[in-house]
């Protein structure tokens, strides 16, 4: 409904273009190369506000302004063209180049400043939005991945509205600015990602110009916003997808449960099993009633839709340009009869050139997102029914007599059985944020060449968390009378209500200024910029009187807990120069004079320079004139280093190391406290030690790269080494005897230091082939993390330091013992020289693990575990992702391929106990693992399998220590996004005054190789049941207007 | 212009914004407006009194199943054997310099009153003593660093803050003079739910650590190889002990005689009730002097023991059954006319004994038992909790046990597995000793619920540990009459028959049973030296082994015995190793940082 009435609204905009008086001319479209002639290319007449496109052989014909005009020609595949058709012409031939990653291309390089590619110094990769919109995930992160040299990638969770957690160089979380505003990754990932027009990642020194916040790169988004002197264009997105686990265990049956829990007790020797022979021939046939098995995975687990619509209008006129997008997501959750994750979006962009010398510019963006689920138990509401699939024995059923009114028990967890979790029996979960961004910004032309420009950000986020769980009733079933009695009450109603917002206030002042001197190019900038945070929140929770009831009153309030303001402050004063002389040496300067909040007055404010230059021997003659000039037509080396900063000094276990006002002695309020006369009395807790001695983190940025392009730029490179080390990690020197019984630890001081070093780089190779125009490009990321110095690191022998050192070394390793094989029979266990489960091997049955002696002392203990893996819960060392896109005539393809490597998946819980905590394995699990001829009898012969036979209650076994066997080291390739589209004819659409229509198929994560089973490799849940990532099938059509 | 105002404008914001970085934090007060306001003062108090939680205790079950009192349920076997280097160690100077603060700050207040301060001097000082007290039982003497507060500047001379320990003996008489030093300065009527300290818990702790120094000068000399330090740190000389015992004797005798609690008599007519509101029920309790105090609501100020341990079918939210109490605790309770606690499961010729409700086969029992374990049948909030392994059927002569998913019966609709257990597996929720905890166990309506959780109190100090520690100081004295009558008082309440003489031994039993979790046991035994014989490792020795009892119906169509209860006694299945205290264990190890900080801790021995 809504959707229909903004299609109509901007119909009107659109129709209230002017007409000017216009003449006819004609021309034909051709290859710049080949000479060949382009069939449908789209040719537009920015004056008369006319749209056509070329036909066989190339030719069009359009209306053209009597007074002269603007012919902009485009077609997939080749850069755009721009031809000037003077008042007496009436012929035109445009010859189109094919696209690459243009020279031309400009790079926002930070602060509202730009570049072009060729004159670039630092390790900057920019991405348009072309690239971007190619994806169908739900978040800005998402969409990013596998398209940028430089970044890690890893996505946990793939729950509806989830990010992918984005990496810079595997650096640690980095900075956002969106349209020239420090942002959370949240913020960013909001974004409605066909609003983007561009994205710069800023790999090197070239952050440093935002300064203490910037240590781990920064992601620098710019909106859309309209062109002047064009057209009016309205533009509609509309997708339908379907969405599906792409990876997830599958629990084992009930037939296969049941053998295998029999061979259990079989082997263990119980005196009265738990299923009969009789019982396993019932569960096998499948028909009796109380013998019916159930399929818990299919009963939880569902395909659902993901859609997703979006209408843009964006044009300008001589003074005025304008971009309005509105777009809302709705994504399902996957599991039945649960909700998901809804976002709107509105972007509104308008500048104004007031005078020739003041310009205005306004934007507004905002959102309103909303997740919503039943109001299950436990603080992750999307768990219960993850946690159910193994749960509930496939031997168990959801209702009493089956009878669909009355749920049962079906573990010793009530919580399990998946047929209460709906949103009549359990309740409600509903998370709102309404969030507004509005900026102002101005600049004015002060002299020739010198310009000052100002932007004013206010930002406004409000959430507001209600939750709202019921009480219920489980229900068993007495055949004898027909009844239903309750066998399980919950009396546990929980309703909370978290009410917050965020605020922040940005302004940023700054003057411009840049001239050109013959062969001598020159720009300088210098600026200051604030930034202020207030982030006040309340959480409530009542103990509702009755599941009808929403509100909550004070008298059913049991806490009410107010997290204050929370500010934060940042100042910052900016200067850069950059200085070219005949676009050959290029030099660039830059600084940041920046304070946080965070440190003691007198000490809270830090210098963070940085500096690149460059080369392009391209531009030498020797080069141009040479032989390397016709392969080689652009080659550029450059190198950067610069100090950046951090004042976030990191957490242990969720506590910061240094928080604000650490450094005010005192005592802290409502901390701790005791019941005490009866009633309760909140704490005020000392504070111990004021903090004076620790300072910001400060990070040394250093980059070698180079830039090359060759054979008339199809074929670009790119290729970068980096190495960032940081120093004043916090540490104490432990070495100054301060006795602990003085009752406070030393201080933390600024001691330590860690390194990133790794290498990145891109290739790719544009051509067109008669009628096809393809490209292919590759890119990839390898950035691995050391440990580095230690404030005076000791060591009581040479095992210690083998084993805890931390000088010098990769970081995060990940030990473990090395599996060798298994068991193949009683007699090689007999004879086994070494003890394997210091048990004297008297636990050991055929089919166990074996480990090796490293240590060659015949028993296998701690002393023999060595590095066996990389990093678990982070992102990869290795990314990369292989790019590719096809064109023909109407028709396109792209599909991009993500992958990565060096990182470890560690399968535990349900992936490796056997019968874990009285639930289920997965079956690949169970029918994969050693078994008996005749699960009766022990005696019977052993079938062998990839898996230790699995026995009850054995979790504690030499089978299941940490090993090799255990302990993946992931490697993985996704077909991570693919596009199929055509585009109709434009002399079909003319006639109904529409511009462009498209129809396309788009997909995601449609297939993944990897070598872990079972579980998405991307996810680092231990227990293999994280919310994996999804496989989307979605159909789309674009329609201009 | 316009050019002159933009570039005013510029210069403006490029100039002074210093102040733009100084922000106010949402709560943190300097020492000036805290010791100048008494409801901040009383906050700093209610912090100290929420951070001396240590041993064994109801937020932590599982230190429960640690020693030979309860069994973990929940999930799969532990491997719980040796006891580890640093169990229950406690090392919070950190505490100990905050309360140094609070005493410098309160003393140079004018926010109140003379006697107002020096009562709350008096509890600063108590928690302080109580801080050493737990450290000292745990690792023996340690540094005494008195009323300074340190501080610390880069470069100092950190020579002068390096305090030796202290010997065991001088840590316990400093707990000692600390406690006659504050007994004048606080109240000596009960508070409101013995939350707050008052002279009788300085005289119970007073009384407490001279018992343990008595102890440990007595019994640490009669091992063969005494464990002891050169400088004294650890190890009481011989000759102190009678003077240790002198006080302890006399201390307690004076909370006996003169303090105005008792032992709890709500329930006359029923001693089982009687004795589970004496330690679980606040309301009119005349024994409970300090006490650990929970409400609802209050952030944090509540108990999830009742949460986590209800039986499943009580239970009123998802969690239920962690631990359960064993059977070496079941049995460690003497029956009302026969010392020996066995439960009567076989005759004489080894056949089973049937009883007509399973309940039945813990009659006469002290009532002690009823009133900190819930047993198979008993009742709990006015609903039998049912236990039951399964069913035992006769078959042609002999016996075989039927057992079922928990909750299911048979097809006469004769229950097999009890819902609530016992069994033997792995799974979550499942009891699986054959016995729930019925002590500090809450009654109220919503206490098992996660968004309200338990009330319930831990109590530290009691009536009946005063007359404990007057019977045994007075048996070690010699005074065998005496011992024996205090001894009785508390025999008496559990309805079991008076002794006429009695050794340590007596002493031992009747403190485990009169105790049980309320985190004596660890600590008497180690004061004795009696835990490594007790917990020695061996493989079926009765008291290191853990044993569970399991009830069966019988199914026996036609025979009298149909429909009766048997026992089946069975090692416990979900902590399969025996515990093993180490002689290393009587101490636990002081760490190596502490000693690199300070060259002058010497470590403890065995280590």
């Amino acid at each position: 409904m809504n959707k229909v009435l903004l299609v109509t609204l901007l119909w009107c905009v659109g129709l209230s273009i002017v007409t000017a008086q216009t003449r006819s001319i004609n021309g034909v479209v051709r290859d710049a190369a080949g000479k060949t002639p382009i069939d449908g290319a789209t040719i537009k007449a920015l004056g008369a506000q006319r749209t056509t496109s070329s036909s066989e052989g190339g030719a069009f014909s359009i209306e053209v302004a009597s007074a002269g005009d603007s012919l902009l020609v485009s077609f997939i595949g080749y850069d755009q063209s721009v031809v000037h058709v003077g008042p007496d012409v009436s012929t035109v031939s445009i010859d189109l180049t094919v696209s690459s990653e243009s020279l031309q291309e400009v790079v926002v390089t930070g602060f509202g400043l730009q570049q072009k590619k060729e004159s670039l110094t630092s390790a900057i990769s920019s991405i348009s939005s072309q690239d971007i919109s190619r994806s169908v995930s739900s978040t800005a992160s998402g969409a990013l991945v596998g398209k940028v040299a430089g970044l890690n990638s890893r996505q946990t969770d793939g729950r509806p509205g989830a990010e992918t957690a984005l990496k810079i160089r595997n650096m640690g979380t980095p900075l956002y600015v969106v349209d020239g505003v420090q942002m959370s990754p949240g913020q960013f990932n909001n974004l409605d990602f066909n609003d983007i027009e561009s994205i710069s990642v800023l790999k090197d020194a070239s952050a440093s110009i935002y300064g203490v916040r910037a240590a781990n790169g920064v992601v620098v988004v710019t909106t859309k916003r309209g062109q002047r002197n064009t057209s009016n264009t309205i533009n509609v997105t509309a997708n339908y997808g379907f969405q599906d686990l792409s990876t997830f265990p599958k629990p084992a049956n009930a037939v296969t449960y049941v053998e295998k829990y029999i061979q259990s007790e079989t082997v263990q020797g119980v005196d009265s099993y738990r299923f009969s022979a009789e019982d396993l021939e019932k569960w096998r046939q499948g028909t009796e009633k109380g013998y019916v098995p159930f399929d818990w995975y299919d009963y939880i687990w569902e395909t659902s839709a993901q859609t997703y619509l979006n209408a843009n209008v964006s044009g300008g006129s001589e003074n005025i340009n304008y971009y309005f997008s509105l777009g809302h997501l709705n994504q399902n959750d996957v599991i039945v009869n649960y909700g998901g994750f809804q976002r709107t979006n509105v972007q509104m962009n308008i500048t104004s050139q007031i005078s020739e010398k003041l310009k205005i510019g306004g934007s507004f963006n905002a959102r309103y997102e909303r997740t919503q689920n039943p109001g299950v138990p436990g603080g992750d509401d999307l768990w219960l029914p993850r946690f159910a699939t193994f749960r509930n024995l496939p031997i168990v059923r959801p209702f009493a007599n089956d009878n669909p009114a009355y749920p049962t028990l079906t573990s010793n967890d009530p919580g399990t059985n998946f047929a209460w979790l709906n949103y009549e029996l359990s309740g409600k979960f509903r998370e709102t944020w309404r969030v507004g961004q509005l900026n102002f910004d101005a600049e004015y032309a002060i002299v020739d060449g010198l310009k000052a420009k100002a932007l004013v950000g206010y930002y406004y986020a409000g959430q507001r968390l209600d939750n709202h769980e019921y009480t219920y009733q489980l229900y068993g079933y007495d055949e004898a009378t027909d009844t239903y009695p309750v066998i399980f009450q919950n009396n546990n109603p929980w309703r909370e209500r978290r009410m917050g917002h965020e605020e922040r206030m940005n302004s940023n002042v700054q003057l411009n200024y840049s001239k050109v001197f013959g062969n001598h190019n020159v720009a300088v900038i210098g600026g200051v910029e604030t930034m202020l945070i207030n982030q006040p929140t309340t959480w409530v929770h009542s103990i509702p009187v009755s599941n009808n009831l929403p509100l909550i009153d004070f008298e059913s309030l049991d806490t009410y807990d107010d997290l204050g303001d929370r500010p934060e402050a940042r100042l910052g004063y900016i200067f850069k120069a950059n200085y070219d002389y005949a676009n050959k040496y290029l030099l660039e300067f830059m600084g940041r004079y920046d304070g946080s909040w965070k440190f003691p007055p007198g000490d809270r404010w830090g210098f963070f320079p940085g500096g690149s230059i460059g080369w392009r021997i391209s531009e030498e003659n020797f080069w141009k004139d040479g032989k390397m000039g016709t392969i080689a037509n652009d080659f550029k080396v450059r190198a950067s280093y610069g100090l950046v900063g951090d004042d976030d000094l990191g957490s242990v276990d969720g506590v910061p190391i240094y928080a604000a006002f650490d450094y005010l002695g005192g005592y802290n309020y409502k901390q701790g406290g005791a019941v005490i006369d009866g009633k309760y009395v909140l704490g005020t807790r000392p504070r111990g030690l004021p903090v004076r001695t620790l300072s910001w983190i400060r990070a040394k940025m250093f980059d070698v790269g180079l830039d090359a392009a060759f054979l008339d730029n199809r074929l670009t490179v790119t290729l970068d080494y980096f190495r960032r080390e940081r120093t004043g990690l916090p540490a104490a020197r432990y070495d100054v005897l301060i006795p602990s019984e003085v009752g406070f630890g030393l201080p933390n001081e600024n001691l330590n230091s860690d390194l990133h070093q790794g290498y990145d780089g891109m290739v790719r190779w544009s051509d067109r082939a008669g009628e096809l125009s393809y490209a292919i490009g590759g890119n990839i990321t390898y950035s691995r993390f050391y440990d580095w110095d230690r404030y005076r690191p000791r060591f009581s022998n040479s095992w210690d330091e083998y084993r805890n050192s931390l000088v010098h070394r990769f970081g995060y390793l990940n030990w473990g013992l090395e599996a060798a094989g298994q068991f193949q029979s009683w007699e090689e266990i007999q004879n086994w020289p070494i003890d394997n489960d210091r048990q004297g091997n008297r636990t050991l049955r055929p089919g166990d693990i074996k480990y090796v002696d490293q240590n060659g002392d015949n028993v296998i203990n701690g002393l023999d575990e060595r590095p066996i893996g990389y990093r678990q819960n982070e992102t990869p060392i290795l990314n990369f992702g292989l790019n590719f896109s096809f064109a023909w005539k109407g028709f396109n393809l792209a599909f991009d391929l993500t992958g990565g490597g060096m990182f470890t998946f560690y399968q535990e819980w349900e992936q490796r106990n056997p019968f874990h905590d009285g639930g289920n394995n997965p079956q690949s699990y169970l029918e994969d693992s050693w078994g008996l001829a005749d699960i009766f009898d022990p005696n019977s012969p052993l079938i062998p399998g990839k898996y230790p036979m699995p026995l009850i209650g054995n979790s504690a076994h030499s089978n299941y220590w940490n090993s090799t066997f255990w302990k993946h080291n992931v490697r993985y390739v996704k077909l991570r996004n693919i596009e199929f589209g055509y585009a109709l004819p434009t002399r079909l659409l003319e006639p109904l005054s529409i511009k462009g229509v498209r129809v396309y198929f788009s997909g995601q994560n449609l297939f993944t190789v990897s070598n872990i089973e079972g579980v998405d490799p991307e996810g680092d849940a231990t227990n293999g049941l994280g919310y994996p990532t999804m496989t989307i099938y979605n159909f789309g059509v674009n329609l201009s207007l | 212009m316009v050019k002159t105002t933009v570039i005013a404008c510029l210069i403006t914001v490029f100039a002074g914004c210093s102040e733009f970085l100084d922000r106010d934090p949402d709560r943190i007060f300097d020492d000036e407006q805290v010791f100048a306001d008494p409801a901040l003062i009383q906050s700093v108090l209610a912090n100290f009194y929420g951070r001396v939680m240590w041993g064994q205790h109801i937020n932590d079950s599982y230190t429960y199943t640690i020693l030979d009192e309860a069994g973990k349920s929940d999930g799969g076997p532990d491997n719980i054997q040796d006891f580890s280097n640093t169990l229950w160690r406690v090392y919070d100077y950190e505490l100990i310099r905050n309360i140094n603060q609070f005493l410098e700050g309160l003393r140079a207040s004018d926010a109140l009153g003379e006697e107002d301060k020096l009562a709350y001097e008096g509890e600063a000082r108590f928690l302080r003593a109580w801080v050493y007290f737990n450290m000292c039982r745990g690792m023996g003497g340690m540094p005494i660093v008195g009323d300074e507060v340190f501080d610390y500047e880069v470069g100092m001379d950190v020579t002068a803050l390096q305090f030796p320990r202290s010997t065991e003996a001088g840590l316990y008489d400093y707990i000692i003079s600390e406690c006659n030093a504050i007994a004048e300065f606080l109240p000596d009527q009960p508070t409101v739910n013995a939350a707050r300290a008052n002279r009788w818990a300085a005289m119970l702790l007073k009384a407490r650590a001279a018992i343990y120094a008595a102890s440990l000068a007595n019994y640490n000399n009669k091992m063969t190889s005494p464990i002891r330090t050169p400088g004294g740190e650890v190890g009481i000389p011989p000759e102190l002990a009678e003077g240790y015992y002198q006080t302890a004797l006399t201390t307690a005798e004076d909370v006996i005689n003169n303090s105005p609690y008792q032992l709890n008599m709500t329930q006359p007519g029923n001693l089982e009730r009687n004795f589970y509101e004496a330690l679980s029920v606040k309301v009119s309790n005349s024994e409970v002097i300090w006490a650990r105090d929970h409400i609802y609501p209050g952030a944090g100020q509540q108990t999830g023991f009742t949460r986590v341990n209800i039986p499943g079918s009580h239970a009123e939210d998802i969690d239920r059954a962690y631990a359960g109490p064993i059977l070496n605790l079941v049995e460690a309770f003497e029956y009302t006319d026969d010392r020996d606690g066995t439960i009567h499961i076989r005759d004489e010729n080894g056949d089973y004994i049937f009883y007509d409700h399973p309940e039945d086969a813990f009659a006469n029992k002290d009532a002690r038992l009823g009133g900190s374990v819930i047993v198979p049948g008993a009742m709990f909030k006015g609903e039998p909790v049912i236990l039951q392994a399964g069913q035992k059927i006769w078959n042609n002569g002999s016996w075989q046990t039927r057992t079922s998913q928990p909750g299911d019966e048979d097809s006469e609709g004769r229950l097999i597995t009890s819902s609530n257990g016992p069994n033997n597996s792995n799974e979550q929720y499942i009891n699986k000793t054959g016995f729930f905890f019925r002590k500090f166990l809450d009654e109220a309506q919503g206490a098992s619920t996660r968004g309200r959780n338990s009330e319930m109190w831990f109590p530290r100090l009691r009536f009946a540990e005063a007359l404990m520690i007057a019977s045994e100081a007075a048996l070690e004295l010699g005074q065998q009459s005496v011992a024996l009558d205090y001894l009785n008082q508390i025999r008496e309440r559990a309805g079991i028959q008076p002794l006429e003489s009695m050794t340590l031994d007596d002493i031992i039993r009747e403190r485990r049973v009169e105790f049980a979790f309320e985190d004596h046991r660890y600590w008497d035994l180690k004061r004795w030296r009696r835990a490594h014989v007790v917990w020695n490792g061996v493989q079926n020795n009765p008291t290191a082994t853990q044993y569970a009892l399991f009830p069966y119906l019988v199914v026996a169509p036609g025979t009298p015995n149909d429909g009766k209860y048997v026992f089946d006694r069975r090692p416990f299945s979900n902590s399969p190793f025996p515990r093993f205290f180490q002689l290393r264990n009587y101490y636990n190890f002081i760490d190596l940082a502490w000693q690199n900080a300070n060259p002058r801790i010497v470590l403890n021995p065995f280590q």
